[in-house]
């Protein structure tokens, strides 16, 4: 279903202009909820005729599922476009890392631990791993079921039950079904079983048909109708070519062709890419994921082993799935790189976070200490804000005042960027300090430093 | 037949004997008519291809990175032999970087000594590089395109300071430009704009939209490729030029080199934050990948094969792998 108009919102609404929704007028609303800046449900008002049909224009073209429950639960799918430029993707890939229920109770416990380990800060947001697959190595109930139990007593991290046995899935479910685990997978063969236990515990259902795409959207269709509603495609993973095809075809039918029954977040393995006589085991087993997390994947499954190796992974994925139209921003302020003191240079940069951490890393493989002055730029670039009048020597001064640089520094210089050059006059002017004119690509600051620091 | 009006130019880098250069082969890049995954595989006519990268001076590179180059660093034509005989490169770019009056102020005519040696040494198409300094690059392309004369080779690169020197050189001496731009889909327009005006055919510009290291503004180049992408399939001209990214940008991210146990062992960091980097603008649409570790090469090519080349990859059963207790 194509987006709604702001004419066709509005003549859903209740015309009373009442305001209720925090817009003045029931016209406004509809534009701003039309450009996905209001959520239509802020309206009190609506008529239950008009909430169903909202709700279902205004669903993305991709079913948002959750997995697991509380903080930790994993949204995926809810996504309404091809490529992030066009809005943006709203639900980052899941990565989950396997676990075979045959492994000892100290084994299963040492790898969750690693797992629930492997967490990175940046950015000021902590990257980690979503989920653990459990996966039926041993296909006896009574074996799976202990696993999930440890498993469920050791992570907080929503759970993966993988096995194609109806009966190994049931008996887990009874200990973990009440924590909304994605049953994976229900197949042509099992799919009436699968789809009680599905209904039965209210939990997601993964539907695996490798084969073929109609027999799929069947799969989709038959358990639509026996009442499962939150389902997660498996294509399957024969050849790495073929799944990005498929994964790449079903989105664009969902989103383009606006084929409901393929509109479901999906989930891919690259574990079966790893093959223990290849040297870089390691190595390809992310390339592949890297190749599905860009086109469309919304559930990784890994090896459990070496959970470190998904860093890469988290940090592309922490860019790939933030808002193209907002400029991440750091904090205004002073910062010390490296071990300054009072007669360390003093440089200035824009507040972009991009900007900010770029100059930082190439201050610091200068080996010089020095102080970076980050001026509020609206999160803007030097280029930009310099052009747009929002990098000028009064903010300079500005920030100079508020974040104390007199009394930080006992020298008089301040380094500005090479590409705001011509506000250095009026710098000075404002001052009395001395402004030298840096570099206007901050990668020539390691030799730029070092020469004004011998000098 | 095809979702778009637009496609892709095909640019041919390198000169064989018969068209009056020295190279055993010539490499074909750009006439796509879909992105990568999204059509059949005629619409994408010619696979990406890996230029490795070669320096002609000693410069700082990370630990893990340098060690594969150890023997080699201080001879470019022996580094270059290196990337093709033993790494499987199929083209080389060779950065003059010593040029620069910040590191060695190494004059022209030194520089085009080196680019002969790398000529004689392998027998594929180069990139040339040059410093990146807007004074210095104009006067070192003038001379090293001149005793590349005929070979086609790819020069790196116009920017919108020094564009016009660079085309000239590239007219006179039938080489072909990297046009230069930093993350931006008007600049990328304007300069590839200001190159035709200048003379120089469509089918002889290759657009460098700057390719950040993942972690460091990487999805904003991905973005602009895809949009440039996009762009020339939906029939703009000027956003028609095959498209060339620095990977080995990748370890410029310190997560890519830094001692840091916490982050896992450096020697798998590095080379996965190059494969990754690479293969994330590769699916974007990117046609010449300039790279540098074996390992992230290799990874690459593994995938150029199977997605481009549709050569099939073993993969585990999916049975086979449930049972499995690893």
């Amino acid at each position: 279903m194509a987006k709604l108009t702001p004419m066709q919102i509005y003549m859903l609404l209740p015309k009373t202009n009442c305001g209720e929704c925090g817009f003045p007028t029931c016209l406004a609303f509809a534009f701003k909820v039309a450009s996905g800046k209001a959520n239509v449900f802020a309206c009190p008002y609506l008529s239950e005729e008009a909430k169903r049909k909202l709700s279902e224009a205004l669903a993305p073209p991709i079913k948002l599922v959750t997995i697991g429950v509380g903080e930790n639960a994993v949204k995926i799918g809810g996504e309404r476009v091809l490529h992030r430029h066009e809005d943006k993707f709203y639900n980052p890939t899941a990565i989950a890392f396997a676990l075979s229920d045959m492994l000892s109770k100290e084994e299963l416990e040492k790898r969750i631990a690693a797992i629930e380990d492997t967490r990175f800060e940046r950015l000021e947001e902590i990257l980690k791993p979503d989920l653990i697959a459990i996966k039926a190595s041993s296909d006896s109930p009574e074996r799976f079921a202990y696993a999930a139990k440890v498993a469920s007593e050791n992570t907080s991290l929503p759970i993966i039950l993988c096995s194609f046995n109806p009966r190994v899935i049931e008996k887990a479910l009874k200990i973990c079904g009440s924590k909304r685990p994605l049953i994976y997978a229900a197949t042509r063969e099992n799919l009436d079983s699968m789809a009680k236990l599905a209904i039965e515990y209210e939990c997601p259902l993964g539907l695996y048909e490798p084969e073929d795409l109609e027999i799929l959207a069947g799969l989709v269709k038959k358990a639509n109708n026996m009442g499962v509603k939150d389902l997660v495609l498996d294509v399957g993973f024969k050849d790495l070519r073929e799944t990005l095809e498929k994964l790449v075809l079903l989105r664009r039918l969902a989103i383009e062709g606006g084929k409901k029954e393929y509109g479901y977040p999906t989930i891919v393995f690259p574990s079966l890419s790893v093959n223990e006589t290849d040297d870089l085991a390691d190595f390809w087993e992310i390339t592949v994921a890297t190749s599905f997390m860009i086109r469309y994947a919304s559930i990784i499954v890994l090896n459990s082993f070496k959970p470190w190796r998904i860093l890469p992974l988290l940090i592309l994925r922490q860019g790939i799935f933030r808002d193209p139209r907002i400029h991440p921003k750091v904090k205004p302020g002073l910062y010390a790189i490296g071990n300054v003191n009072e007669y360390s240079p003093c440089l200035v940069t824009s507040n972009y976070a991009l900007t900010y951490f770029t100059v930082k890393s190439d201050i610091e493989a200068s080996k010089i200490p020095s102080y970076l002055l980050v001026v509020d730029t609206g999160g803007l670039s030097v280029a930009s804000s310099f052009a747009g009048g929002k990098f000028t020597a009064e903010k300079i001064v500005e920030a100079m005042k508020e974040y104390k640089v007199e009394e930080k520094v006992k020298h008089r210089t301040i380094i500005i960027p090479g590409l705001a050059a011509k506000i250095s006059g009026k710098l000075e002017e404002l001052t009395g300090w001395n402004v030298i004119v840096g570099p206007r690509d901050s990668s020539e600051l390691r030799v730029f430093l070092r020469k004004i620091s011998t000098t | 037949m095809g979702r778009w009006s637009g496609r892709i130019v095909e640019v041919k880098i390198g000169a064989t004997k018969s068209e009056g250069g020295s190279r055993d082969k010539v490499v074909v890049v750009g006439g796509e008519s879909e992105l990568p995954l999204f059509g059949s595989r005629s619409e994408i006519p010619n696979p990406p291809v890996i230029s490795m990268d070669v320096f002609d001076c000693k410069i700082p590179l990370p630990r893990v990175l340098k060690e594969p180059f150890i023997e080699v660093l201080e001879d470019p034509a022996e580094w270059a032999r290196l990337c093709v005989n033993k790494y499987g490169a199929d083209m080389v770019s060779l950065h003059l970087v010593s040029t620069d009056p910040n590191v060695l102020d190494r004059s022209p005519k030194e520089a085009a000594k080196t680019v002969e040696e790398v000529l004689q040494a392998v027998k594929v198409p180069l990139i040339i590089g040059g410093s990146g300094n807007p004074k210095k690059d104009p006067k070192v392309f003038e001379e090293v395109a001149k005793v590349a004369e005929g070979e086609r080779c790819l020069l790196s690169s116009a920017t919108l300071d020094v564009y016009k020197e660079i085309a000239a050189a590239a007219l006179i001496y039938g080489h072909n430009v990297v046009a230069f731009t930093p993350v931006d889909v008007n600049l990328a327009k304007h300069l590839n704009r200001l190159l035709l005006s200048m003379g120089l055919p469509r089918n002889r510009i290759v657009m460098d939209p700057t390719a950040a290291s993942l972690g460091y503004g990487h999805e904003y180049s991905f973005t602009v490729i895809e949009r440039i992408r996009l762009g020339g399939l939906q029939g703009d001209n000027d956003l028609q030029m095959p498209i060339l990214v620095g990977v080995t940008n990748a370890w410029g991210a310190r997560e890519a080199w830094l001692k840091d146990p916490s982050l896992g062992p450096r020697e798998y960091r590095g080379p996965i934050w190059e494969a990754v980097t690479g293969i994330t603008y590769m699916l974007a649409g990117a046609d010449v990948l300039m790279m540098m570790h074996p390992i992230a090469v290799s990874l690459v090519k593994r995938a150029i094969n199977n997605i481009f080349q549709g050569r099939r990859i073993g993969v585990k059963e999916f049975h086979e792998w449930l049972k499995e207790v690893m």
